[in-house]
């Protein structure tokens, strides 16, 4: 039935269908993101887009099956067309140049068998990484057959290896790399002549001490029913015009499954940004696509960038030298621009093009503006060009605000030309904390600089001051006789430095007062709250976005009163003479010292740089050691008790929080299931009633 | 004005010749005093405020040094920052290890006593045991530290202990600790010997309940001046820390982060020779460690209140 209502929101949809025609529909939407400081993945413009695909009729060498590996150099495009043992070789343009699928070796044929990567070197000289045949071979750039480089044998190498190459690689001085399956050694070195020379780049082994505690003591039959540790193999190499090596490794979690490797072998890749470079982070055990990326390839770029292709979920990451990441595209799909199954990457100038073995296709992918503004910046900075780096950052700002790198950048160039304190703001945008140390310091030596005799004089005042007003309150205090009588309100003060009279008087001599000592837990979590807000930059590591007062308290009174709780209930059982009210005084005046330190604490964290904040944390663990010396005491008066006995209560006291703490969360979580069903139930109910 | 300094002066004169005796009898140490302490500290305090090379006549500048020293002079921050996380962390902690290890040996019989004494006395007075330390620490993997983390598969390759700033002031720390159960260690024991026994009988009398009560209230009060003299000691020895520092990391250390006011010092005074700078930081470091006796002499009289 149609009712009046129902009849004008239909005409004002389609009014505003009318109205509303998407402008973007050629234009695909933005699916690029970026990791913030805190993890979360901030969206982002996408810095590539997929120009063009090339499928292998387009080229007109038939279809390709799955193909393998792709390498791009100036020389021109190889693809290695594994499953129809060939080589394809594009020329810059991407049309094609010429297919090699036999060639003469000393006057007889010759073929590939599933040959799995191929490599050009400055010449255009072609090595193919000849996986079924055992063997690497080198061509000349027109497909003339020059030498075979054979499975290497020497002492090196395991008896029970079985040799299969499948990726290559050469360096300026004509050493091959290879990469073969099962060799958990590292990365296979040939010298020029073809000879074996040796393993470089070896995997660590990653184990605990426990499992090695564990071989430790076990007999050698034991030793060889365990399981083996053994390295991880490499499944890529690229090198870059330095002659590093960037290498992937198959391994799932890992901090560093990117690899950069000096010509003596050592892994030296920066990792300076908010992540390690390891694709997408935070990732869940769970769900459709479960684990960390898997790095299928990595390709060296301009500026020291690299980007690594993952074929987990198909998504191209991009990092700069330090390890920042600058973007990420592609995915997992059918459209254009995604893949099925990626399973190498190349550059050709600032054009990616990634090979996609499923599909047999390449997909070509472009910069938009906002891909080249980043690859402007990082290159200009690499070459020391700070200004018109700063320039690029800035345009990339305006794209994406949320690019937390480029307020890094920017602040660099910032720090360079002498203006701190924008520097420092810029740091703290883009969450560096090393770097606004660094401004901070430099910023806090001018300030001192111009108003030394003000601040000199300043202190000088301060400390007359606070021994005027010593001396001041002694004479006063000398006048008015011998003893002194605490009060109640300077009870607490005095029980922070006399522990054992303090707690005495608060037991037997009615000086303390359970208003006080909640007090006290009241300016505790004011004085948390402000701490976590307030304090400076640089030790300062909660996110100000979500900071939660109301949630802050569960993080002081909660523990309060679950401590309170458990230990009456615990010392009722182990005769301690305290009562309720005297736990909660006890240790309501054990929280005095945060109370005293954490303002002034928190004062100093805002004129510290990164390297004094071991003071900032002496300060929390001489609040902590007091508290706990202040909490023994407390407990031993209270409960009279010997000071074993007071050890052991207090232990076991956190025990019984642990299960005070188990028992709630079952009971929320029995009361939710009841709701739930409850709930169901009423629903079932109205439906069947209708 | 002149009338009252007339008055002043005649009857300081007066008090003069009316204790002429004692003066003399206490000259010989008051000038020996004055000669090689006094004099030296006010000359260092003077030069402070000059620039002096040792080569022309010292300049007067002012307050330049100092302002210098705490504004223009990064590396004497970092020795500030060393210097203090040094004391506030190895001075109390190393006190009390003297305390707890002469009130332990006290118990014991007087032969095994003695033994012990001089073993836990041996690393302080052994000098260079800076070798120890270095094979410990060693930065290659026959240092005993690598080794046996290696062999326990804890680390990989070997840390280099000496050269990583992230180590350095920990394993100084470390050192320093165990040489300190040196002077004070000793004046505890002495001071624990003479406390009056009779004293403990007294105080059973009048409440005392158990062994803590019994230290507050009676051992500390009566040791008070071992106390003070082992108070002093500490903080001098955890304020000039120099010598360990340069013999196990070397001086410079790297980045600075074993540096102390004292190398410092050293780097200024016997290095460059800029003896009016120098002295500016010789005079910072003294100014500190007053206040810091100042400090602990007015906590330990509340020992036992």
């Amino acid at each position: 039935m149609l009712t009046k209502k129902t009849i004008i929101i239909w005409a004002l949809v389609l009014l505003m269908a009318s109205i509303y025609v998407p402008t973007a529909s050629a234009e695909a939407e933005d699916e690029g993101y970026n990791y913030s400081y805190w993890g979360e993945a901030a969206p982002a413009p996408d810095a590539y887009r997929a120009e063009r695909v090339i499928y292998g009729d387009d080229l007109g060498v038939g279809k390709m099956a799955a193909p393998q590996d792709l390498y791009i150099s100036d020389t021109g495009v190889y693809v290695a067309d594994t499953g129809n043992n060939r080589i394809i070789v594009l020329n810059n343009e991407l049309t094609t140049e010429l297919v090699i699928s036999e060639f003469d070796n000393a006057g007889a044929k010759d073929a590939f068998n599933k040959p799995e990567g191929v490599y050009a070197d400055g010449e255009g000289h072609l090595y193919v990484a000849d996986t079924g045949n055992k063997r690497v071979v080198e061509l000349a750039a027109d497909g003339t057959f020059i030498r075979v480089i054979a499975e290497p044998h020497s002492t090196l190498i395991r008896g029970s290896f079985q040799y299969a190459p499948i990726k290559v690689a050469v360096d300026k001085a004509q050493r091959l790399y290879v990469i073969s399956r099962g060799a958990y050694e590292g990365v296979m070195e040939f010298d020029s002549g073809g000879e074996f020379s040796g393993f470089v780049g070896t995997n660590r082994v990653k184990f605990n001490p426990l499992d090695l505690f564990w071989k430790r003591i076990s007999t050698k039959k034991q030793r060889e029913q365990m399981e083996q540790f053994i390295p991880l193999e490499f499944n890529n190499i690229a090198i870059d015009d330095d002659g590093f090596m960037y290498t992937t490794t198959v391994e799932e979690n890992a901090d560093r499954p990117i690899k950069k490797l000096n010509p003596s072998g050592v892994d030296i890749l920066r990792s300076e940004g908010y992540f390690p470079p390891k694709g997408d982070i935070g990732t869940v055990a769970t769900g459709s696509i479960p684990g960390s990326s898997i790095f299928a390839d990595v390709t060296q770029d301009v500026g020291g960038m690299y980007s690594a292709l993952d074929s987990k979920r198909g998504r191209i990451f991009t990092y700069d030298k330090d390890g920042n990441l600058l973007y990420m595209f592609g995915g997992l799909g059918a459209e254009q621009g995604k893949f099925r199954s990626p399973a190498a990457i190349g550059m050709m100038g600032e054009k990616a093009i990634v090979l996609d073995k499923d599909t047999g296709r390449l997909t070509v992918f472009a910069p938009t503006r906002y891909g080249s503004l980043i690859r402007d910046a990082v290159v200009s900075l690499d070459n020391g060009k700070s200004e018109e780096s700063s320039e690029a950052w800035s345009n990339v700002l305006k794209l994406n605000s949320n690019f937390e790198v480029a307020y890094i950048g920017i602040g660099k160039s910032l720090l360079k030309q002498g203006e701190n304190k924008e520097a420092m703001t810029y740091f703290k945008l883009g969450n560096n904390r090393t770097k606004y140390s660094e401004a901070f310091k430099r910023y806090r030596k001018q300030v001192v600089m111009d108003h030394f005799g003000m601040i000199l004089l300043s202190i000088a005042g301060a400390v007359a001051l606070v021994v005027g007003v010593f001396k001041f309150v002694r004479r006063r205090a000398a006048g008015s006789g011998y003893y002194e009588e605490i009060g109640v309100l300077k009870n607490p003060f005095y029980t922070m430095v006399h522990p054992f009279n303090g707690f005495w008087e608060m037991k037997f001599e009615k000086k303390g007062r359970v208003k006080i000592a909640l007090g006290i837990l009241l300016l505790l979590a004011l004085f948390t709250i402000i701490k976590r807000q307030y304090s400076g930059f640089v030790v300062n590591f909660n996110n100000p976005s979500a900071l939660n007062s109301i949630n802050e308290l569960k993080y002081v009174i909660l523990p309060f009163l679950l401590w309170c709780v458990a230990n009456w209930s615990l010392t009722t059982l182990m005769d301690g003479e305290g009562k309720f009210k005297e736990i909660v005084m006890a240790t309501g005046y054990s929280l005095l010292p945060f109370v005293i330190i954490y303002l002034p604490q928190t004062l100093y964290s805002n004129v510290i740089t990164g390297d004094e904040s071991s003071f900032y944390h002496l300060l929390d663990t001489i609040a902590i050691l007091w508290f706990i010396g202040l909490l023994f005491v407390g407990t031993m008066t209270v409960h009279q008790y010997s000071a074993g006995k007071t050890i052991v209560t207090m232990l076991l006291t956190l025990i019984v929080i642990g299960i005070l703490l188990f028992l709630g969360v079952l009971f929320f979580s029995m009361l939710q299931q009841m709701i739930s069903f409850v709930a169901s139930i009423y629903h079932e109910l109205s439906f069947r009633v209708h | 004005m002149n009338v009252i300094r007339l008055k002043n002066w005649r009857y300081v004169m007066r008090e003069l010749l009316k204790n002429k005796h004692a003066l003399v009898l206490m000259a010989p140490y008051f000038i020996l005093f004055a000669v090689f302490t006094i004099i030296p500290v006010g000359m260092s305090l003077v030069l402070s405020f000059t620039q002096y090379n040792l080569l022309e006549m010292p300049r007067w500048v002012g307050w330049d040094n100092y302002a210098h020293l705490f504004v223009a002079d990064d590396v004497f921050l970092i020795a500030l920052k060393n210097t203090f996380l040094f004391a506030v962390i190895t001075g109390p902690i190393s006190y009390i290890a003297c305390f707890i290890f002469a009130w332990l040996i006290n118990e014991l019989p007087p032969k095994i006593r003695a033994v012990l004494t001089l073993i836990l006395y041996a690393p302080s007075i052994a000098g260079n045991t800076y070798l120890i330390w270095q094979t410990l620490f060693s930065s290659d993997s026959y240092g005993y530290m690598n080794s046996f983390l290696m062999k326990w598969g804890v680390i990989m390759e070997p840390i280099q202990w000496l050269q990583d700033p992230r180590y350095m002031l920990p394993i100084l720390m470390m050192v320093q600790l165990w040489l300190s159960l040196g002077t004070s260690f000793l004046a505890f024991i002495a001071g624990l010997q003479n406390v009056d026994r009779t004293l403990y009988e007294a105080g059973a009398i009048d409440g005392i309940r158990n062994r803590w009560q019994e230290l507050w209230f009676i051992t500390l009060p009566s040791m008070r001046p071992q106390l003070m003299f082992g108070a002093v000691i500490q903080i001098t020895s955890a304020f000039a820390v120099a010598e360990i520092s340069i013999y196990m990391i070397g001086f410079p250390s790297v980045d600075y982060a074993a540096h102390t006011i004292v190398t410092h010092l050293v780097d200024y005074g016997t290095i460059r020779f800029q003896m009016g700078y120098a002295s500016a930081i010789a005079t910072v470091l003294f100014a500190i460690m007053m206040g810091t006796n100042m400090i602990t002499q007015k906590l330990l009289r509340k020992v036992g209140d």
